[in-house]
């Protein structure tokens, strides 16, 4: 709506000073809360990436940070006297916090668990590093100092911090391959070897390999089509394949020949 | 299930589990692998291979399973685990054995078997896995 990058700078204590003036149902106020929200998304994304780990999605950190903006410029009261910024850092760190504290769970944990699974984490990664492999329950329930009961505890509620759409389920199995080679691809480059082979053939022997095995006609179809005996055909054919053969033999493909 | 033979010796424990084969309870039974590979002290990265290692034995088995009725049988014993999933199939054909979910399974167990013996008419096809636990206690 209002001007984003360019045009005048925006004098944000002004803005601020305006909103502030203006009566509670003025459509000024959307405007300006708008423009000082535009305004500020860079620092939003910046405390945004600050809260990067490996585990949180970029964009949805970036949106968490938004609503804490949104939240600062609403909450912000000019007439404190402190600056914008440093009202709006801590509201929006608070608001990725929270996010951090109480949805970065898909399935609800209770606060124990989801701390004993963070030590956890940190002793296996600690212990990984130090065994060259990966740990044992033992070893991490030693390590911590803990029952061992309450590490298997500890493992199991990790698996409730990432849900798993029930789709991704299907799509994961086995019927669906992904990554498997093309059943076509040697296929592929034997056509490719092939072809300037096939251009080299006389007229007549090229269409007879293109109908036989391109549009897969029978041979006495061929024979109709052009005007030979099947017997003629397929002494044409064995001929023609003879001679391709001997050719891809050359250039070293003659895998399934 | 006298089909299902699973680890020779007497003492081994064993968890037997029959369900409908449906994907739906894979969750379930990684689950339960995970679980009892934690309890006998394999190393996490070990439980994580024999979750994914159940995971692809259902679904190679799932689809061909003629009665919708699927077997899985934990059965282990100090240091090794040995899991095997069972269908019933119409068909006796093994499946192919280059697919990707044989060649995960077979990177990530210790051993796997695939095997197709005639039964009442039907085959009974089944994937048997062993985990070893390679870690020495330290």
């Amino acid at each position: 709506m209002t001007n984003p990058a360019g045009g005048e700078p925006t004098d944000v204590p002004a803005l601020f000073h305006e909103l502030a003036e203006l009566p509670e149902r003025s459509p000024r106020r959307e405007e300006i809360r708008d423009r000082l929200v535009r305004e500020h998304l860079e620092l939003a994304r910046n405390l945004a990436r600050k809260f990067r780990n490996r585990d949180e999605a970029m964009d949805d950190l970036v949106q968490i940070a938004t609503v804490g903006l949104i939240h600062a410029v609403d909450r912000y009261d000019p007439a404190q006297g402190t600056d914008f910024l440093a009202f709006a850092v801590p509201t929006i760190s608070g608001e990725l916090r929270h996010h951090f504290r109480d949805n970065s769970w898909s399935v609800r944990v209770p606060r124990r668990l989801k701390e004993l699974n963070a030590t956890i984490s940190a002793a296996r990664e600690d212990l990984t590093v130090r065994l060259s492999r990966a740990p044992k329950p033992s070893e991490i329930a030693r390590h911590l100092d803990v029952p061992i009961e309450d590490v298997y505890e500890g493992l199991r509620a990790g698996q409730g911090r990432y849900g798993a759409s029930l789709d991704n389920l299907l799509e994961n199995s086995a019927h669906t391959r992904f990554g498997a080679p093309d059943a076509n691809l040697g296929q592929a480059e034997l056509r490719e070897a092939l072809r300037p082979m096939l251009d080299s053939l006389p007229e007549r022997e090229r269409k007879i390999v293109a109908l036989r095995f391109g549009s897969g006609m029978s041979q006495s179809d061929i024979a109709r089509r052009v005007g030979v005996s099947q017997m003629q055909v397929s002494r044409l054919l064995a001929a023609t394949l003879k001679k391709l053969r001997a050719g891809l033999a050359e250039t070293d493909i003659t895998e399934g020949t | 299930m006298e089909e299902n033979a699973p680890l020779e010796r007497e003492d081994a424990q064993l968890i037997e589990v029959r369900t409908a084969a449906i994907p739906h309870v894979v969750p379930t039974l990684r689950t339960i692998v995970a679980d009892i590979a934690m309890r006998q002290d394999f190393d996490l990265d070990a439980v994580e291979d024999l979750r994914m290692a159940v995971d692809e034995a259902c679904s190679m088995l799932l689809p061909s399973a003629a009665d919708g009725k699927l077997t899985c049988v934990f059965s282990w014993i100090e240091g090794r685990i040995e899991v095997t999933v069972s269908v019933v199939s119409d068909r006796a054909d093994h499946g192919d054995e280059t697919g990707l979910s044989w060649q995960l399974l077979t990177a990530l167990a210790t051993s796997a078997r695939r095997t197709v013996t005639p039964a009442e008419g039907r085959y009974l096809s089944r994937v048997q896995l062993v985990r070893e636990s390679e870690a020495t206690s330290s």
